[in-house]
């Protein structure tokens, strides 16, 4: 038994179909395993939380007013009804003489009628005679466009079992500064098995001064809480931070003495992980900031992409890959999920 | 078609759509998670549906089109109030009514425990979680969410995954709840 297996078991509906043994090894497993355990969680939870049934006559009564259009809709149910506008109503019609007919005919002059109401309708309805079946939308980030595929794995921080997700970033650049809320936002949404790791770029000695400092906190236990006030530090303060002594200072305003802060930044921890970060940088190939990396095997940047928002729907493409990824060990790849 | 055309639309209307109205009512309560909500999705789907009644006839799955419809509804209705500082607090509103509308914690079952839970947490969720989760534990597969959603399968699967992850920590974290791992029943 292992968490694929508890996926499938979840994502099949297949908990009531499983045997005493099977069941024995769930249990067995979720004990093991909070992911699988917090997975768990909320499928039952949420499948026992039987809906009420609508009330009796419910439908004639929303049909009976609904084929008199929103005019004849009782107050309360014209509230929501209502944004949608008898223009509009005339409009979705109109849409239907010109696009629904048996033929499906070429759709011509409506095209602005069609555009101003595609947002509230399924016009774009993917399958036109009800059918579940799907386009392919697999390809849609291509390698070597929407991202690169690393042709020697870059080293990971994070445990097997782990998907390791990584940005690239300096704080002296203004679209990592821009980049943090989405990113930070973005983290929070991740499933445990996702983890992100942040590598400061080295491109020159003030970012190497910056990333020694971003390490001296994540010694500290302080990286995540610093973060925030680094960045705003240089970018909204205009305090450049080019020096040990303004950077002690900005740790002091947030409780940490001087002395922590020395022995922290000449400490062999800090210069480990800023030596681990170069070869992560070297191995990556990393040439702009912010970029993301993924589980050592690829990168996106915005230069590929065109903006942060596409950056992290090429990152979760990937990681989503990584996800369907057969693990093997024997070759020395990552496993990303055991 | 030209029979069709002869016979009343109210029958039409009902012999196309009325086999489905449960179904979109059972979903549209699990996404809603208020009754009063849960109706005014309906209806809003019913009115496009009434819109688009020839079209209906022809499909071979009509449940498949409206339950497309319903999900774009109430992700399109959540990103609108999302985007109105009002309709946040009445979204929020809506969850709290939820919760209150429960007795006190000593005369709560266990499931009435997990209901009030899932009402105070419910709206933190964004719009496509709460979507894929009140669709599959209504029982859609992820097959037929890849089709509601327009996402790929595999989509859905991950999307799906972090939506649980994230239920649970917010489940978790609900400091008043007092529920823990639902331990599922053999």
């Amino acid at each position: 038994m292992d968490c694929r297996h508890i996926d499938s078991i979840l994502d099949e509906h297949g908990v009531g179909a499983l045997s005493a043994a099977e069941r024995s090894e769930v249990d067995g497993h979720l004990a093991r395993c909070p992911r699988c355990a917090d997975a768990w969680l909320s499928h039952e939870t949420l499948v026992r939380d039987e809906p009420e049934p609508p009330e009796d006559g419910l439908f004639e009564r929303i049909a009976a007013q609904t084929h008199g259009g929103p005019r004849d809709l009782p107050s309360r149910h014209r509230r929501r009804v209502a944004p949608l506008g008898i223009a509009a109503a005339i409009a979705l019609l109109g849409v239907l003489v010109f696009r629904f007919g048996p033929e499906e005919p070429a759709r011509p002059a409506s095209r602005d009628a069609g555009t101003a109401t595609s947002a509230q309708l399924p016009a774009d309805d993917p399958a036109p005679t009800g059918s579940l079946a799907q386009p392919d939308r697999e390809a849609r980030f291509v390698a070597g466009r929407d991202y690169e595929r690393l042709t020697q794995p870059a080293p990971t921080i994070s445990d097997s079992g782990f998907i390791e997700v990584c940005e690239f970033f300096m704080f002296g650049c203004p679209h990592c500064f821009d980049f943090e809320p989405s990113l930070e936002a973005w983290d929070e949404a991740q499933p445990d098995y996702v983890s992100l790791v942040r590598v400061p770029v080295i491109f020159n000695a003030t970012a190497r001064l910056h990333a020694q400092a971003y390490y001296t906190a994540e010694v500290l236990g302080q990286a995540d809480v610093l973060r925030r006030p680094f960045y705003e530090e240089i970018h909204v303060r205009g305090n450049p931070l080019a020096t040990v002594a303004s950077i002690r200072e900005l740790f002091g305003r947030h409780g940490i003495d001087a002395r922590s802060f020395d022995e922290a930044f000449g400490s062999f921890g800090v210069q480990a992980r800023l030596q681990r970060a170069e070869e992560m940088n070297r191995r990556y190939r990393v040439s702009v900031t912010p970029s993301m990396g993924v589980n050592g095997k690829y990168l996106t940047n915005t230069a590929m992409v065109g903006s942060n928002e596409a950056m992290l729907e090429v990152v979760d493409a990937l990681v989503e890959s990584e996800l369907r990824e057969p693990c093997r060990e024997s070759d020395g790849s990552r496993c990303p999920l055991e | 078609m030209g029979e069709d055309i002869e016979k009343p639309i109210d029958h039409r209307f009902e012999v196309v759509v009325r086999p489905h109205f449960d179904a979109l009512y059972r979903a549209a309560m699990r996404l809603t998670r208020s009754r009063e909500n849960a109706e005014d999705l309906v209806q809003e789907i019913l009115l496009r549906a009434c819109c688009e009644l020839d079209r209906l006839e022809t499909l071979e799955s009509p449940r498949a089109w409206l339950m497309r419809v319903q999900y774009r509804i109430f992700v399109d209705q959540v990103r609108r109030r999302t985007r109105s500082p009002i309709a946040v607090g009445g979204e929020a509103a809506d969850a709290d009514a939820a919760a209150s509308e429960d007795p006190g914690p000593e005369e709560l079952t266990e499931t009435a425990q997990r209901h009030r839970q899932l009402a105070r947490v419910w709206t933190t969720l964004d719009r496509r979680q709460r979507a894929l989760l009140a669709l599959h534990a209504e029982g859609y597969t992820l097959a037929e969410l890849a089709a509601i959603t327009g996402l790929t399968r595999n989509a859905v699967g991950v999307a799906l995954h972090r939506a649980r992850a994230r239920l649970a920590k917010l489940i978790r974290n609900d400091s008043t709840g007092g529920l823990r791992l639902v331990q599922a029943e053999g």
